[in-house]
């Protein structure tokens, strides 16, 4: 799921096959870079991952993940 | 220490949630309440139509509540009440409502400011301001991130 700009951009949400070997966020975030060149910088930098409901780090592993959420700067109040 | 959020899909009632929060206080000596509100005017200075709060449907909740606690827990206060709005909010409604209650001023004070500088960098909420010359995606500035960083311990 995408939310924010990022929401607006490609859709609340993208079902992609991934290439083998993308098995952590970071390389997840370099594969929906490369496939959406116009988000290159939502995924790369501004962006916070959420699995589980639970935001995760770089190095988080995918194996067992039904999807992961990309969060961009939250803005409440 | 009494702790009550919600998440409002509509306009809500600020007398009522005052009369609510007020009614149920036992032995505090000092009430504050902050409201934000939506503004006329985007931070570009086009006219505004209104606000989007895009949420998440069960992080913001999650975000409010555990915002709301530590506030009331780190001032020492007696109860805390904080509503928050979703979706399209109008010019002049109001955004988000914060009341403390406290024995004396000051731990009311702080626990609001506490809340709001949370609630602008934190609160699971995505804002779009939908002005006549177009929508624009907002973000905290480095005044809201400075103004969170000075609670830091």
């Amino acid at each position: 799921m995408l939310y924010g700009q990022l929401g607006e951009k490609l859709g609340s949400e993208v079902d992609l096959d991934l290439p083998s070997g993308t098995d952590t966020v970071a390389r997840l975030r370099t594969v929906l870079a490369k496939q959406f060149p116009e988000a290159t910088g939502d995924f790369l930098q501004l962006t916070r991952a959420c699995v589980a409901d639970m935001i995760v780090s770089d190095d988080y592993p995918l194996a067992g993940a039904q999807g992961v959420e990309f969060f961009p700067p939250l803005s409440g109040g | 220490m009494r702790c009550t959020t919600y998440l409002a899909a509509v306009r809500f009632d600020l007398s009522a949630e005052y009369a609510a929060f007020q009614s149920s206080l036992d032995w505090a000596g000092a009430i504050v309440t902050f409201v934000g509100v939506a503004r006329p005017r985007a931070v570009a200075g086009g006219k505004l139509v209104g606000l989007f709060l895009e949420h998440h449907p069960r992080l913001t909740e999650v975000s409010l509540r555990d915002i709301a606690e530590h506030a009331g827990r780190r001032f020492d206060v007696e109860a805390i009440r904080v509503v928050h709005r979703r979706g399209n909010v109008a010019h002049g409604e109001p955004i988000v409502f914060v009341a403390t209650a406290a024995l004396h001023r000051r731990a009311a004070f702080e626990a609001t400011e506490y809340a709001m500088d949370r609630l602008k960098t934190e609160a699971v909420f995505w804002k779009r301001e939908d002005a006549v010359d177009g929508s624009r995606w907002i973000e905290p500035t480095m005044i809201d991130h400075l103004d969170r960083a000075r609670w830091s311990e």
